[in-house]
Parts: structure tokens; C-alpha cells; sequence
């Protein structure tokens, strides 16, 4: 293999992992631009969506390199898009490329799936969110189960293949059960209970990368990832106001 | 002042869930913090939704600080921040409307959450667009 062509993969291996993070498309084009330029490449062109990327690049010998990677699976993984985004400017500043391409190989191995301890987090997240919309202390804690029980079913959907408008709506109808069982058992106000138990499936790297997509000019991304957060939204009150409809 | 720490909590928990560098968690408690405070404190003072535009601007301002700052990519901040912002008590009231057939009150409830969440995405863009127009002409010129 060629040099041009390892450093093509290598290039093509960062995008990918920014993508899969849940990067903005700019900064994916941009790290791919810095990476091809620093090699030696004469032109790098790349178009990126959410669920793929095309990249042409042509080195100093006239020669073209294409290729095409098809994205099929995202983790929310804010760490890697800062690691890779760093590598990417050491490189520039003249790293080489086999230290490269064992760091970015690296990285590609810790893309880990959702743990136990991630579910434990978010349960937290929604107590803390029961305190903020004015519940009790009380409630808090019960919200804190919710939460997690929630974000593992969710983790436990997703790892089998269940599609994400039906696990989501699940996880509110589960919030919204709960929400009248703590109301009838304990009183806690049912809405407090399932609003800050459904804050964990909140679409935020969706709805924030949708809007930095469509400021920077990257259109497709944009309105693909404003569909996605909307999409959310909606199973999220789907799956509430099923329980809601039925027995509220 | 319990529900000022229970803000910070919530964010650094969603930091954590969105798995950002370790180092950055407080950082974007801390963001997400002053940014919950300034929408809580305008929306006293002015209507909902010029309080939430604020907020976001608030929010999206620090994290380009931040982030050039601690050379770190936006979004590492900018997520967990935003996520106290979002109007989930109004969307709940929406769908509790139309629930119950009353769909004068809920398309007025739609509409209250769709520009709070539109002042949300305008916050964020008119902050960010200054933020890149900076760094373009800086490249270019």
C-alpha cells in the first residue's frame, strides 16, 4: 500500500469516528481538509452527511483516491470529536504518521457502548431536574430511579437493534407509568415526575448540532438532524400521553 | 439557591452522559449554570421568550470563550449547557391539552413552545455566526 493510499484511510478513519461521536459536519470537513492538506494532498474534497461520508483527494502525482463510507451507527461521545480534533491539529503541526495512525486506531477501540454507570449518571440528571422544576427532596430520589431505569432500557433497546422512535416512546410511556404510580402512591405531582424522568431523552446533540449544521452553510445536515430532534420529540410525547390518554 | 445547585448537577450529569472530556465537566456545570441563572432572572424582567433568546446567547457566548479557552471543541460545552434551557414544561402542557380535547389552548401552547425553542436557536446562531465570521476573516485576511 502506498503512502498516498494509507494516509487516505487514515483520513477516512477520522472522519468516520467524528461522525459516529455525533461531530458537526463542518468540523468533520474541516479535519478532513487539515489532515489531506498536511499530507501533501493537492486537493481534498470532502461531502459528509450524518449517515455517510465521500471523500476525493488527489496527491501530487495527479493520481485520484474515492472513497465512499456508509455510517450506520452514532454513540454520544463528546471526548472523541475532542481528541480526534486535536490529533488532527498535531499532525498538521507535524506529527507522523505512524504515531497517527496507532492513536487514531487507539481511539477507534474506546467508541464504547453505553454502560451501567452512564444509566446510573442519568438517573441523577433527572433527579436533579425534579429539584429544579420545583419538586421535593422526596421526589428527587424517586425520580433518580426513574431515570435509570429509563436510560437502561434505552441502552438495552438500542444494543438490540430496536428502533429509536419505539424504544423512546417506551421510555416515556415507562415515565409516565411511573409518574401516576408515585402520584397515587405518595402524591408527588405526576408532572414534575415525568417531565424530569424524560429530560435523559432529550435529542440534545441533535437539536444543537442541527442548528451549528445549518449556521455554517451545511444545509443537508441541518434539516437531516432538525428531523431527527423533532422525530424524538415527538416519540418522547407519544409515548407519554399513551399511558396519559389511557389513565390519567 | 437549591435549585442553582441542582441546575449545576443536571449538567454535569448530561456532560457525562454526552461523555465530554473529563476535565471539561464543572466547566460546562458552570456555563450551564450562569446560562439557567440569566434566563431565570430575565424572564422577571421581560417576556419568555426574549428572556430564553438571552439565555441561549448567554450560553452559546461562554462556550466560544470557553472553548477557545480551554482549546476544546464547542459542542463539548454547548450540549450539556443548552439542555436546562430546553422548554420541556411547555411541551408536557401541549400535549396535556390536546389530550384533553381542548385544542384552542393547546395549538396557543404549541405555538409558546415552538418560539421558545426557535429563541433557543436564534440565541445559539446569532452568537456562533459572529463567533465564525471572526474566525473566517481572521484565516482570510
Amino acid at each position: 500500500m502506498s503512502q498516498s493510499e494509507r494516509m487516505v484511510s487514515l483520513i477516512l478513519l477520522a472522519s468516520e469516528l467524528l461522525i459516529v461521536s455525533g461531530a458537526e459536519t463542518y468540523r468533520v470537513e474541516e479535519t478532513a481538509e487539515r489532515m489531506g492538506k498536511a499530507a501533501g494532498f493537492i486537493t481534498v474534497d470532502p461531502f459528509t452527511t450524518p449517515t455517510g461520508i465521500f471523500i476525493t483527494l488527489v496527491d501530487d502525482q495527479g493520481r485520484v483516491f474515492t472513497r465512499v463510507r456508509r455510517i450506520r451507527w452514532t454513540v454520544n461521545n463528546l471526548a472523541i470529536i475532542a481528541q480526534v480534533n486535536s490529533l488532527s491539529r498535531q499532525f498538521s503541526e507535524g506529527m507522523d504518521i505512524e504515531q497517527l495512525e496507532t492513536k487514531l486506531c487507539a481511539l477507534k477501540e474506546s467508541v464504547v457502548h453505553p454502560s451501567f454507570s452512564q444509566a446510573v449518571v442519568g438517573g441523577i440528571a433527572s433527579g436533579a431536574f425534579a429539584i429544579v422544576f420545583g419538586g421535593t427532596t422526596l421526589q428527587a430520589l424517586y425520580t433518580i430511579i426513574i431515570g435509570f431505569l429509563i436510560l437502561c432500557l434505552y441502552h438495552f433497546g438500542r444494543e438490540h437493534l430496536v428502533p429509536r422512535f419505539l424504544i423512546t416512546a417506551l421510555g416515556g410511556s415507562v415515565a409516565a407509568i411511573l409518574g401516576i404510580v408515585g402520584f397515587k402512591l405518595w402524591g408527588f405531582a405526576t408532572e414534575i415526575t415525568i417531565l424530569s424522568a424524560v429530560m435523559v431523552l432529550v435529542p440534545g446533540l441533535a437539536m444543537t448540532t442541527a442548528i451549528r449544521d445549518t449556521i455554517s452553510g451545511e444545509l443537508i445536515s441541518g434539516v437531516t438532524r432538525s428531523a431527527e430532534a423533532a422525530t424524538i420529540a415527538v416519540a418522547v410525547a407519544a409515548g407519554v400521553a399513551l399511558v396519559l390518554g389511557m389513565w390519567g | 439557591m437549591e435549585r442553582i445547585i441542582a441546575v449545576f448537577i443536571a449538567a454535569v450529569s448530561f456532560a457525562v452522559i454526552y461523555r465530554a472530556p473529563k476535565s471539561e465537566l464543572m466547566h460546562a456545570g458552570l456555563i450551564a449554570t450562569i446560562g439557567w441563572l440569566a434566563n431565570w432572572l430575565l424572564a422577571v424582567y421581560s417576556n419568555d421568550i426574549m428572556a430564553m433568546l438571552a439565555g441561549a446567547a448567554v450560553v452559546a457566548l461562554l462556550c466560544e470563550v470557553w472553548s477557545r479557552w480551554r482549546r476544546q471543541p464547542v459542542t463539548v460545552y454547548l450540549i450539556p449547557a443548552i439542555i436546562p434551557l430546553v422548554p420541556g414544561g411547555q411541551a408536557y402542557q401541549t400535549m396535556l391539552s390536546f389530550l384533553q380535547g381542548d385544542y384552542l389552548l393547546g395549538v396557543e401552547q404549541l405555538i409558546q413552545t415552538l418560539f421558545l425553542s426557535g429563541a433557543i436557536a436564534g440565541g445559539i446562531m446569532i452568537v456562533s455566526s459572529v463567533f465564525r465570521y471572526v474566525k473566517i476573516s481572521q484565516k482570510s485576511g
